[in-house]
């Protein structure tokens, strides 16, 4: 509190009126005050002058510098290319001894997959046939997608209809579960009729066709265009 | 904020100088042995056709040693056989 409280409001003490005193002295007149703060503020305005010179030049330091850091990094990874490529064809007789282990280990593929083809060639000839082989591929992959696709949601739909939840629930709801999952195997029995017509269609396109090079690669997982490149 | 002083600028300057003139020599040192090479390539792409070319042996070695144990095991055989019935070596040296 100082004197310019509510009179007799402040709290009585000694000091009464100290502070005010020193703020306005007495002894000095309200012009030397206000000089003493011009002073003051001439001051501040200088330093933050300063303050914000120093921050330009230090912004331009900082340019300047991650410029040449951009500029480093930038030589440095040149040079490493150059120095790696240098290295490589100072390395010539390495680098031709590379093509040279190529060439052997694409002639031992080619030899292997050409093994390969007629060994499979002559097992389709005891099965009957490439054709044969096809339609015992597509017979296969039927059963595969009966059992995988109808078995297990049928399984699964009798389970929910059977289960003590299901029979709980009201004869509306009831019928709603039936109707949504007989919808859900309507879709899977589609798709699967999809899968089949796909490998339908491809036992037609082999009609009459042999086992050929790249097909043997495709079904033993073999890079075709790495061990025979045009 | 940190600061930057001077003489880090200063330092980071005579790096880049260093660092300018050991490329001019490599990039010359590059440039004489392309043209006794007759080679137009970049150094990126001659470091490119380097590493093209390693990937391309071990996915062919790959290859050749998964098929030879193809045969191997169809002829139950060893794998040096099959490699010596082909007339290749097993090894690379």
């Amino acid at each position: 509190m100082d004197d310019t409280t509510i009179i007799n409001s402040s709290p009585v003490s000694d000091q009464k009126g100290k502070n005010s005193m020193e703020i306005c002295s007495p002894t000095k007149t309200p012009v030397e005050s206000v000089s003493k703060y011009k002073t003051a503020g001439k001051h501040l305005v200088q330093k933050s002058r300063e303050t914000l010179e120093d921050h330009k030049l230090n912004t331009q330091t900082r340019l300047l510098y991650n410029e040449l850091s951009k500029q480093k990094n930038l030589y440095k990874k040149h040079i490493d290319n150059l120095a790696q490529a240098i290295k490589i064809i100072k390395a010539g007789e390495k680098e031709s001894r590379v093509l040279e282990l190529i060439e052997k280990w694409r002639g031992v593929a080619q030899a292997g997959m050409s093994f390969m083809l007629n060994s499979a060639m002559l097992k389709i000839t005891k099965l009957g046939g490439y054709e044969e082989l096809l339609k015992k591929e597509l017979e296969a992959e039927r059963r595969k997608l009966d059992y995988q696709i109808n078995d297990n949601l049928q399984d699964d739909m009798e389970q929910v209809f059977e289960s003590e939840e299901f029979l709980a629930l009201p004869e509306e709801m009831q019928q709603e579960y039936r109707d949504q999952m007989n919808e859900q195997l309507r879709e899977v029995q589609n798709r699967k009729d999809k899968e089949i017509a796909k490998l339908e269609a491809k036992m037609k396109e082999s009609a009459g066709q042999e086992m050929t090079m790249q097909e043997l690669s495709r079904r033993i997982k073999m890079d075709y265009m790495l061990i025979f490149p045009e | 904020m940190l600061t930057i002083t001077d003489q880090k600028v200063s330092r980071t300057k005579n790096e880049v100088a260093e660092l300018k003139y050991r490329h001019q020599q490599l990039q010359e040192e590059f440039n004489k042995l392309s043209a006794e090479l007759n080679s137009t390539l970049t150094p990126k792409q001659v470091m490119d056709q380097h590493i093209k070319r390693l990937k391309e042996y071990n996915e062919l070695r790959d290859a050749g040693l998964r098929l030879t144990q193809l045969i191997s095991d169809e002829k139950s055989c060893k794998v040096k056989d099959v490699f010596e019935e082909m007339g290749y070596s097993m090894s690379d040296d």
